[in-house]
């Protein structure tokens, strides 16, 4: 057993260690990036799909990439460039009736009035509240030093907002099912109801996020999320840190009730006083840390073990055909969600382990805005589904995949005899590849209680407040354990 | 007991007039009249009591008919109502009991177990968050009902509004255990108890208190004996504003009566709703009071049977719960939602009679059956005569399996969908509680942000009753609050 | 419709029936016991002055057995474990993650990883996760009964009744007497011993123990004597004096408030809630400490005032017959504790003097009387 001396060790080269460990590395510290499996990237991942097929498994867009990363690490320099800058919203409902949602508010008004002129009436004061908002809470997502007090009628929507769900706000503003389900489509992840309290505020999150400028956007980039994977990792090398793949780590060592460094699995400890976890907070405390070393107390309130989660499926398709009904851009995030109602029995049927009856899932088509992902004349489709239960057998992993063919094939017609292949990813397939989400969503906290655990010297570099590819865990921690976080 | 009629109440002047002569308004009433103020009650039915008047629904038999209980009138209301004076005498808490067919499961107030501890940290929550309304009525400035908020302490129980119910039931013990909190708690609602915010629901309200005959007379005894005048058969049907204050309460018949302060108990929507023209509402309010979401869950089934039902005398005084099954609500909750009647509908049953023998014949008894999950209007119409017919036999289906030959001693069973409940109560959408029990909806946000005083934006206007945070979680507390601030407005000259 | 009882009688509840007088029973830890068989203040009179027999059954006990129970233990007790040979216990506290007193215990060491916790208050769910992040799975002891035998004759007694009770203070040691299993231990707070005994045995153990008393005068004493033993000798109880610490992340009671800060080891880290522990030591402003009246009558729950302003607050209170006046154990600020100090607080009405009165009190050390010595007699 030898031991080799660190200023830092990052464990797992998702792209919360991968910008924990350029950020460490920039302000000169030595840096250990230690990566069990035998790829970087973690959930920024594309994968073959037959000859000539690539789709992106993971993530299927960019909307959280914090600009400041990508500007201080010059990620454009490494290789990052966006083919789609604002990928429009479009809620595909029944007999072609859709809800497009662009940037621009007029066209998005116009596309709305096709549903329900009350609901093309009412969206620009929504949009307008929904984004100001957003703005006036960015800086107490966005900086690791507690915010200035806001404005009293933000403050006011604020509080009210912490208690109301999505179903609730959205129904209180829109009366067109589609509208409010494609909208509150974003207020499912990590497995909240859009009838819980607080997820009207999962929606103000992502409008409060910025991508290539644009406020509240989901992104593309060349090469689709992997290759901001690669982008990070290059930067990384750039810098000096020192990436091993292949090693998992066993636990955090301890040296007078502090972290000390870590012991791999092959028996190789490595000694650093800094040490930074892009795993769960449940697995990081739970597994990593000693037993008990973060408070028995502490232990029992980490979140239990997901019951929903979602579920991935990547198509490779021999054409495409087009949309039924009215017109929508091919670039888009499209959302397929008929109402809030159906939604709430979803979440309840997957809780209980079953299938829901309706499925509300997320779909892009990524060759529409990089042709080279696929032969030519040729497409990949990469769909998310959400909620499913955490558990799924064989058989409804079968069942899935061609429900979810079926409910494709009726928005476009003819898609189901278009499917080359098409791989199905259940939860524990994709927990196993990436390792669990686990994190719960948490935007109530600041970072410091994001990122800080109750051992000093280790730190969470990928708690995000809500799970998504973004880099910011990863600079704060970094700035906060330089810092000497409190 | 002095009653107007309306011919008297025309052209009478008030200082405080309350609308709606159930426990709040009552208990305000009484304490209007005692503060020297020249008050009336304006109650729609014949009879006062609100919730806690009881029907005969078949001759010589009588229930509740729209819940068997309402919520426990703390101590504080009862001593400074005097309603011992007036004869009352509470039932002590009521055991739980759940049925299946093989076997059962107590929860008993006084014995210890994991769901009476459960049950009595949720009573102490109430409590707590009973007196937390009270200081924050009284502390200056007064804060108007959708006013500015400022930062205030978390409310008892307010972590509660995180957390899903089913955590807090399973820590009960083994699955009937959890089974049977779910039962309890859920009573009457649609909620899905694995959705964060659902633990909301062990609050509204924690403590019950059984409506009895006498509870009624009582409450009305105590308004009129301290002074404060009763006028029933009258409906409000306008409030009239002059330059933007109370000035008139104007009634069904025409006529009107002045007043300075109007305290209205009706649920908040029908308060604002149809009290007022659309446009004599502020914008905001009127946007706010909209967003208030009302809607019932609960039918309500009155039995009169030839015999009492087959049950050890312990188990007669008890809340049954029928077969409870934990993942019934959670699906219940979303097929509500949908606008769909349950197959089986989740069900507790009270043999009313054995708690109060004065409700039925001698030998006979009253079984009332509070069903959850049904909804107000179903997807695809109203309630016809043949699909209340259907509810209903499968209902008495349902009560049938846990006590055989309850069905064969049936005289009458009266059903009450949500609309019945909505017509009979004047309860908006059927909702007895006054409010959708959701974590936007409790504490400081019941009816709205900074609605803890029973003042409203409109001068001379009050609120009381199941659409407050008080009134949710206490029988009387909202009206002895609204009755204090009225007061304390009206002496001092305020603008409330 | 058949249901577990949620009280239960202890295995010695046939003997306790027969000589309690006045059917005085109280319940503690879910078990049935005699409050007083005839007069605690005898019975207590007694601890001190021959031996006495009392039904310590309801003491919460845990198993914590396997690989990894020292590890555990020591990340769970504020006192190191592993040094423990077997057949030894010592007495510590554990502690919530920000330094709020959880329990006390005696944790007694049976093997290399056997260990026992006996203590007055459950606390299994919490311990039971805990445990659980060691691959842990404690157990209660079930079926078993307890009796404790305390007094100036206490050893002389139990080598009567043929036991071997040549035992160190916190010591242990099981032996087989005459056919049967028990435990004979030194762990209680009143100088006395311990003997544990299978359920079923519960009988067999009082007669035998009342027989070879019988020279010395032992006679059985219930829960109130053993309460004012306790007050006498300073030891406050939870549920009686204090609440223990039950919410997660409080980081009241601390150890220095309820007089038990001499159960934490300085030298020892990494138990939990040990940052929460150092800050109390520094921060609590609260001290365990011993009241006398002039009196007779006692006044439990009362505040104390010293110059008409608050300092502290009367805990459990008694009449006192070995001192023949009444004391209390109290809560007082830092700056009063100073023994000799006066205070006063107001008297509850009683039936001698139905009005309120004021009373001036002095501050005393704790304990006001050390625990009978068992080998004196």
């Amino acid at each position: 057993m030898s031991a080799r001396a660190f200023d830092a060790v990052v464990v797992g080269a998702g792209v919360g260690g991968l910008t924990a460990a350029c950020y460490l590395a920039r302000s000169g510290r030595k840096v250990l990036l230690a990566e069990a499996r035998n790829r970087l990237g973690g959930r920024c991942e594309s994968i073959a799909l037959g000859e000539g097929f690539t789709a992106p498994l993971g993530a299927h867009e960019l909307h959280a990439l914090d600009p400041r990363v990508a500007r201080e690490l010059k990620l454009a320099r490494h290789g990052l460039k966006f083919v789609v800058r604002g990928m429009a919203l479009a809620g595909l409902g029944h007999g072609g009736r859709h809800a497009l949602i662009v940037r621009d508010v007029r066209d998005t008004v116009r596309n709305i009035a096709s549903l329900s002129r009350a609901d093309a009436d009412a969206w620009p004061a929504f949009h307008a509240e929904l984004f100001a908002l957003a703005r006036a809470l960015r800086p107490r997502w966005w900086e690791a030093r507690p915010p200035k007090p806001l404005a009293r009628r933000h403050q006011e929507v604020f509080e009210a907002l912490r208690h109301v769900s999505a179903a609730a706000w959205l129904d209180s503003r829109f009366e067109s099912d589609v509208l409010k389900a494609t909208l509150a489509f974003d207020a499912t992840v990590a497995g909240y109801s859009p009838y819980e309290p607080g997820s009207a505020l999962l929606l103000v999150w992502r409008a409060a996020q910025e991508m290539c400028g644009l406020q509240g956007v989901s992104a593309w980039p060349m090469g689709g999320p992997a290759a901001l994977a690669a982008a990070l990792a290059d930067a990384a090398k750039a810098q000096g840190v020192e990436i091993r793949t292949g090693a998992a780590v066993e636990h955090v060592l301890m040296q007078d009730e502090a972290a000390a460094g870590v012991a791999l699995a092959s028996g190789e400890s490595i000694a650093a006083p800094l040490v930074f976890s892009s795993l769960s907070r449940r697995a990081t405390l739970g597994r990593l840390a000693p037993a008990g070393a973060c408070g028995f107390e502490t232990l029992a309130a980490l979140a239990h073990e997901p019951v929903t989660g979602e579920a991935r499926i990547v198509l490779a398709l021999k054409s495409l055909p087009p949309f039924n009904g009215m017109a929508v851009p091919a670039t888009a995030r499209f959302v397929l969600a008929e109402r809030l109602e159906s939604q709430a029995a979803a979440w309840s049927a997957a809780h209980a382990g079953r299938l829901p009856d309706e499925l509300t899932l997320e779909f892009v088509i990524p060759t529409a805005a990089e042709a080279s992902l696929a032969p030519h004349g040729q497409h990949v489709a990469s769909v998310l589904v959400r909620p499913v239960p955490a558990a799924m057998s064989a058989a409804m992993k079968t069942q899935l995949t061609a429900r979810v063919t079926a409910a494709l094939d009726a928005q476009m017609s003819g898609l189901a005899g278009s499917v080359a292949s098409a791989e199905t990813f259940t939860p524990a397939e994709l927990a196993a590849r990436y390792g669990h989400p686990g994190n719960a969503v948490d935007i109530h906290s600041n970072w410091n209680q994001r990122i800080m655990t109750t051992i000093p010297g280790l730190y969470l570099c990928g708690a995000e407040p809500v799970p998504a590819p973004s880099g910011r865990a990863g600079r704060i921690a970094a700035a906060l354990a330089l810092g000497g976080g409190k | 007991m002095r009653a107007l009629s309306c011919a008297e109440g025309r052209g009478l002047r008030y200082d405080a007039c309350v609308i709606g002569a159930g426990a709040d308004g009552l208990s305000a009433a009484a304490m209007l009249a005692r503060a020297g103020l020249k008050t009336v009650v304006v109650e729609r039915g014949e009879q006062p009591g609100g919730r806690c008047a009881l029907r005969e629904f078949h001759p010589g038999f009588r229930a509740a008919p729209f819940t068997d209980s309402i919520a426990a009138i703390p101590p504080c209301v009862f001593r400074a109502l005097d309603l011992a004076r007036h004869g009352l005498v509470l039932p002590p808490p009521q055991a739980s009991l759940s049925m299946w067919p093989d076997r059962a499961h107590w929860i008993r107030p006084h014995r210890p177990s994991p769901a009476a501890a459960l049950a009595q940290e949720m009573s102490r929550l109430s409590d707590a968050a009973i007196a937390r309304g009270r200081d924050d009525a009284a502390a200056p400035p007064h804060r108007p009902l959708f006013g500015r908020a400022p930062a205030a302490a978390p409310w008892p129980g307010e972590d509660l509004l995180a957390q899903p119910l089913a955590e807090r039931a399973r820590a009960a013990g083994d699955t009937d255990a959890m089974a049977h909190v779910l039962a309890a708690a859920l009573e009457g609602h649609a909620i899905d108890p694995d959705l964060r915010g659902s633990a909301a629901a062990l609050l509204a309200p924690a403590a019950r208190c059984l409506i009895v005959p006498g509870l009624a007379e009582a409450l009305a005894a105590a308004a009129t004996g301290a002074g404060a005048e009763l006028m029933a058969g009258a409906e409000a049907t306008e409030v009239r504003l002059l330059k933007d204050r109370v000035a008139a309460l104007v009634l069904a018949d025409g006529g009107a009566i002045e007043t300075r302060a109007v305290l209205s108990t009706l649920d908040l929507k029908r308060t604002f709703l149809t009290l007022f023209a659309w446009d004599a509402l502020p914008k905001p309010l009127a946007g706010r009071v909209q967003a208030f979401r009302m809607e019932g869950a609960c039918a309500r089934l009155l039995i009169a049977l030839d015999r009492p039902p087959a049950l050890a005398p312990e188990a007669m005084r008890a809340g049954i719960r029928v077969a409870p099954d934990a993942r019934v609500f959670a699906d219940a909750a979303a097929a509500w939602r949908a606008g769909m009647a349950p197959e089986r509908p989740p069900m507790t049953l009270r043999v009313v009679s054995a708690v109060a023998p004065a409700l039925a014949p001698a030998g006979k008894a009253v079984l009332t059956a509070t069903l959850g999950a049904i909804p107000h209007r179903l997807f695809d119409g109203a309630w016809t005569n043949e699909r209340r017919e259907k509810l209903r036999d499968t209902a008495l289906a349902m009560i049938d399996a846990v006590l055989p030959g309850t069905r064969d001693a049936v005289l009458a069973a009266e059903l009450l969908v949500p609309a019945d409940i909505e017509e009979g109560l004047g309860a908006t959408g059927g909702d007895v509680w006054g409010g959708e029990i959701a974590a936007d909806q409790m504490f400081a946000m019941r009816p709205g942000l900074g609605a803890a005083a029973p003042r409203t934006p409109v001068g001379g206007l009050y609120l009381a009753g199941g659409s407050t945070a008080s009134g949710l979680l206490g029988a009387g507390v909202s009206g002895t609050l609204a009755a204090e601030a009225i007061a304390a407005d009206l002496k001092n000259g305020r603008r409330g | 419709m058949s249901e577990r009882p949620f009280v239960l009688a202890t295995p010695f509840h046939v003997r306790a029936a027969a000589l309690n007088r006045d059917n005085a029973w109280a319940v503690r830890n879910g078990f049935t016991l005699s409050a007083a068989y005839d007069d605690a203040g005898d019975e207590a009179l007694a601890a001190r002055q021959r031996v006495v027999l009392a039904d310590i059954s309801w003491r919460w006990r845990l198993a914590v057995e396997g690989g990894r129970a020292v590890e555990f233990l020591s990340r769970l007790l504020t006192r190191d474990p592993a040094k423990l040979e077997p057949g030894q216990a010592l007495k510590a506290l554990w502690l919530g993650d920000k330094g709020g007193v959880r329990g006390a215990c005696a944790l007694a060491r049976y093997g290399r990883e056997s260990f026992r916790v006996v203590s007055a208050a459950e606390d299994e769910t919490w311990i039971f996760r805990a445990a659980a992040a060691f691959g842990l799975a404690p157990a209660p002891v079930a079926d078993e009964g307890g009796l404790a035998i305390v007094g100036p004759y206490a050893r002389a007694t139990l080598a009567a009744a043929g036991l071997d009770a040549d035992l160190e203070p916190l010591g242990f040691r099981k032996l087989f007497w005459r056919g049967l299993d028990v435990t004979l231990s030194r762990w209680g707070e009143h100088g006395g011993y311990e003997i544990w005994c299978q359920s079923d045995d519960g009988l067999a153990v009082w007669d035998r123990l009342m027989r070879a008393g019988g020279d010395f005068g032992i006679q059985a004493a219930g829960l109130a004597a053993m309460d004012l033993l306790d007050i006498e000798g300073g030891v406050a109880r939870p549920g009686r004096d204090y609440l223990l610490a039950r919410e997660a992340f409080a980081a009241s009671p601390s150890p220095v408030a309820l007089g038990l800060e001499r159960l934490v080891d300085d030298g020892w880290k990494g138990f939990n809630g040990r940052e929460g522990w150092l800050r109390s030591r520094l921060t609590e402003k609260r001290r365990l400490a011993g009241i006398v009246f002039e009196g007779e009558t006692p006044a439990p729950f009362t505040p104390l005032l010293r110059e008409g302003s608050a300092i502290g607050h009367a805990l459990s209170s008694a009449y006192s017959p070995a001192m023949r006046r009444a004391v209390a154990l109290a809560q007082v600020d830092i700056s009063a504790i100073a023994p000799g100090t006066v205070l006063s607080l107001t008297l509850p009405p009683g039936r001698d003097l139905p009005e309120l009165r004021t009373a001036q009190v002095r501050v005393a050390d704790l304990p006001f009387l050390k625990p009978p010595d068992p080998i004196a007699g």
